[in-house]
């Protein structure tokens, strides 16, 4: 009897009889988590006392009870689903209370331009201008689309039953997916509130973007590859035709709504498949000890395609078929562009020509506090610790696997996007590796507490359980401290370019004014915000950039309006010039007002930058409504000289 | 039908009328939330119970991982029906039902096909999903009315904090319709009702005068005839809200009188 099963052995006969365990008071407490973190954005809006305390114990309410069933060895696997199912659940409604009424910026507005793209010209790889990746990935817009003319719904409420419906998918397949692979539900159960940890989880893979559709559909795959590779000979040849057909549908499908997503898997089933061939080699068998009976690696006669390498084969193929006919040109702009950045400033750190970025620094608005820091700081640490016991567990122990071993390896990058983490640039590339990672992480770190050994004391096994529960909650907060800044973590007043906290009637209502009366498509110059609510909503174009080696966003900041400005309209036929007045001499709460690397260098704009509009011949001011002006260039445009 | 239910399964006969009858619905002139609920299996839940009884017409896989398939499957369905439809035709609302109904019902017919097909060892399927027991159901519905109400409280705050923004938006902008006229138009944003008074000055003279009272969320337009502005005139209109100078904007116009 292996480790686990003596830890499954020793459940309390009572709690084995019950279907689903403790998941009614659970998802009760869940509700009352969420009810706590609505009260506590609701005090963060009106700047009361108690907002964060409030937050955080909602969050804590939700995560930690069911950590703690989920991290039990009396859980049954039908409350350990269904528990996950809730947590996934439960989390994504926290993110529906941030703005429960419509999209936020950055991403679901860019959502949602492709989507109006898609209603207003049928076709999916219309331009966009906010995210330009989303118009070669119109998967999730094709689905939402289809369900909000379908049932006559709104375009938000379509989206967020879609996001929705997925996050409780991909809860379910990770589940079923490490419970496959490691063989009992215990691993499955404390992986999944392991990965619930992961920085992207409760806000970024909550949100209408097409990464939190591609992760279910992407977990979905990865069932199917399972199933395929660890069939028996007899159950390959019985439906042979049907699994071979069920993943090369999920591969086209996931080609067609993330391109990382679907570069990430293709990587780890080719990373499996070559770790059965290899396991098949007596040099690397001399080195290791055997993997389990079961294995392909171990299997008689098993050749490459009837493991991970043909699901592997499907991804890239379709990958690289969808590179070459559809979308290469968007593809290398938007994540070329975030690899380079990475890469220089990674380099630039090892040379010495930068610094490191302040960790836990938020540019000009609300700093962490050594709390906060604090948690960040700790939650990394249990997640380091396991690292090492899981690779000795999967590669120097016997009863082991390729899939171990494989997902083990995966565990491993999470030091090295740590790293990442110490640079702006390389921070997002850390941040989307996240949810990728934390599989990994997931798996070994619940092989490690399922193999613990059992105590047959009742008082130390208790409090082994709410160490680990406790730790584990620590991870799930410090996590979403180092995953989001602290000026967007809860709603609140109004913040000079501080993303979502930007979000403002008036800006609502200067778009839904571009949307009635603007010609669509219409080229814009303005603020990173404003332009996402004015693209997303008001299907203008913003625009950025360089034009003949001039930084579009110089406009605003000269203080007198010069001929590199006029060539800045007039060459990028600026069609509209958008104005913010909220910004005169406030600083941008995330480092810029308009684009990275802007002429400002995260300063404030000056009074008279702003205010040289109001008074240059030949630009009207067609909409004001107090902080937000919208000036026509159509007379300005013609001119050669200021 | 009674073939397809008596040899493959109710489900799939279910399925196949659950399309057709989604897609008959949409038809009737009636709308609302129920509706709406009604037909959001036809894009999420049929097509992918369809192909996944296709691609896997024996009992396994079954409960969880047959809910996950169905759910991807319907992704599959729409994103990659509806990017072959698109390269020939438009996507609407009935071209979506279309293909969804059509691919249904072409994946419930092979899947019946091949579950007929006598194998060794094979079963007709029934799902094998595990409803949850009385306590655990009262403690999710429990669960998701509290989730309601922390959804309808967050919508309120957010409400709140909206109606403290008190601002009166202004525009001026071309007539697309009508070549050389102008759209003035007023939009009261704040929560009380306010007064008025706008003029449109053009050439040096006043062209247009408006005095009145906007409600709440209450919104003024007004249209300027060609014939009624200067030629090439600077059109400036001025604002007054409670008897202050409130608001300016400028529009210069092309065609006039």
């Amino acid at each position: 009897m292996t480790t686990v099963e003596v830890a499954a052995a020793a459940r309390p006969e009572r709690l084995r009889a019950s279907r689903f365990g403790a998941f009614a008071p659970l998802a009760l407490l869940a509700g009352g988590g969420l009810v706590m973190v609505a009260l506590g954005n609701n005090a963060a809006r009106e700047e009361a006392g108690g907002a964060q305390v409030l937050f955080w114990a909602g969050l804590m309410l939700i995560y930690a009870p069911i950590a703690l069933r989920l991290l039990s060895p009396s859980t049954s696997r039908r409350e350990a689903m269904a528990l996950s199912v809730l947590l996934g659940a439960a989390l994504y409604i926290v993110k529906l209370l941030y703005n429960p009424t419509g999209f936020i910026p950055h991403d679901e507005m860019a959502s949602l331009r492709q989507m109006w793209e898609l209603l207003e010209t049928g076709g999916f790889f219309s331009h966009n201008p906010i995210v330009q990746g989303y118009a070669g990935y119109p998967g999730l817009e094709a689905v939402t689309a289809a369900l909000s003319q379908i049932s006559e719904r709104s375009i938000f409420v379509a989206a967020m039953i879609v996001i929705g419906a997925a996050r409780v998918i991909l809860m379910l397949a990770l589940f079923l997916f490490l419970e496959r692979v490691s063989g009992t539900h215990r691993v499955a159960a404390v992986g999944v509130a392991v990965y619930a940890c992961n920085p992207s989880f409760l806000y970024f893979d909550s949100q209408f973007a097409y990464e939190s559709l591609a992760l279910a559909i992407g977990a979905a795959l990865l069932l199917v590859a399972q199933r395929w590779t660890d069939a028996d000979p007899p159950q390959r040849t019985t439906n042979r035709s049907g699994v071979l057909a069920a993943m090369a549908v999920l591969a086209a499908t996931l080609v067609t709504v993330h391109h990382l997503t679907a570069y990430a898997l293709s990587a780890f089933l080719l990373t499996w498949a070559v770790l059965i061939h290899l396991g098949r080699r007596s040099a690397v068998n001399s080195r290791f000890p055997p993997t389990r009976a079961r294995d392909p690696s171990r299997a008689a006669g098993f050749r490459w395609f009837e493991g991970p390498g043909l699901p592997a084969v499907f991804v890239l193929v379709a990958g690289a078929l969808w590179l070459i006919f559809v979308a290469g040109d968007v593809t290398s702009t938007e994540l070329g562009s975030v690899f380079r950045n990475a890469f220089n400033s990674v380099a630039d750190l090892i040379s010495g020509q930068s610094g490191t970025k302040t960790v836990f620094g938020a540019g000009q608005g609300e700093a962490n506090t050594t709390i906060a820091r604090l948690l960040g700081v700790a939650s990394i640490i249990p997640l380091l610790f396991v690292i090492p016991f899981g690779l000795r567990r999967a590669w120097l122990r016997v009863d082991s696997s390729a899939a171990w071993r494989a997902l083990s390896l995966v565990a491993l990058l999470y030091p090295l996007t740590l790293g990442l983490r110490l640079t702006q640039a390389g921070t997002e590339t850390s941040q989307r590796a996240s949810e990728f990672v934390f599989v990994g992480l997931g798996f070994v770190a619940g092989l490690i507490i399922a193999e613990l050994r059992p105590l047959s004391d009742p008082l130390r096994r208790a409090a082994r359980l709410l160490g680990l529960a406790a730790i584990a909650t620590i991870a799930f907060i410090g996590g979403f401290i180092i995953g989001e800044s602290p000026i967007t973590r809860q709603p609140g007043p109004f913040l000079v370019a501080g993303e979502s906290r930007s979000l403002s009637p008036e800006g609502l209502a200067a778009a839904r004014f571009a949307d009635q009366h603007l010609p669509p498509r219409s080229r814009i110059l303005v603020d990173r915000v404003n332009g996402t609510l004015l693209g997303g909503l008001g299907h203008l174009d913003p625009v950025v950039g360089e034009i003949n080696g001039i930084p579009v966003s110089r406009v605003f900041f000269s203080r007198t309006y010069e001929s590199r400005d006029q060539e800045v309209i007039s060459e990028d036929a600026i069609e509209y010039i958008v104005v913010d007045r909220r910004f005169i001499d406030v600083p941008p709460s995330s480092n810029f007002y308009y684009e990275a690397g802007e002429p400002s260098g995260g300063n404030a704009i000056s009074r008279e930058a702003i205010q040289k509009f109001g008074a240059l011949d030949g630009l009207d001011r067609i909409y004001e409504n107090g902080p937000i002006a919208i000036y026509d260039t159509a007379n300005l445009r013609s001119r050669r000289e200021p | 039908m009674r073939r397809l239910a008596g040899r493959a399964g109710n489900d799939l006969l279910l399925v196949a009328v659950s399309s057709v009858a989604s897609l008959a619905l949409m038809a009737l002139p009636i709308d609302g939330l129920v509706i709406g609920l009604v037909l959001v299996p036809l894009t999420l839940v049929l097509p992918g119970y369809a192909v996944a009884a296709m691609l896997f017409p024996s009992r396994s896989p079954a409960g969880a991982e047959r809910v996950v398939y169905v759910f991807a499957f319907s992704v599959s369905t729409a994103a990659l029906g509806g990017l072959v439809w698109q390269l020939a035709f438009g996507l609407g609302r009935f071209a979506w039902a279309g293909i969804l109904t059509l691919i249904t019902l072409a994946c419930c017919a092979v899947a019946a096909r091949r579950r007929a097909t006598p194998r060794p060892g094979r079963r007709v399927p029934r799902p094998q999903l595990h409803g949850l027991d009385a306590p655990s159901a009262l403690g999710a519905l429990a669960a998701i009315g509290l989730a309601i109400f922390a959804i309808w409280t967050a919508v309120d705050g957010l409400q709140d904090q909206r109606a403290d923004s008190k601002f009166t938006a202004l525009w001026i902008i071309p007539q697309e319709e009508e070549a050389g006229g102008v759209e003035i138009g007023i939009s009261n944003h704040q929560a009380a009702v306010h007064r008025y008074r706008l003029t449109v000055e053009g050439a040096g003279t006043t062209i247009r005068e408006w005095e009145g009272r906007l409600g709440s969320r209450q919104q003024l337009r007004l249209d300027l005839e060609p014939f009624l502005i200067p030629a090439g005139a600077r059109l400036v209109v001025t604002l007054y809200r409670d008897g202050s100078l409130y608001r300016r904007t400028k529009l210069q116009t092309e065609v006039g009188a």
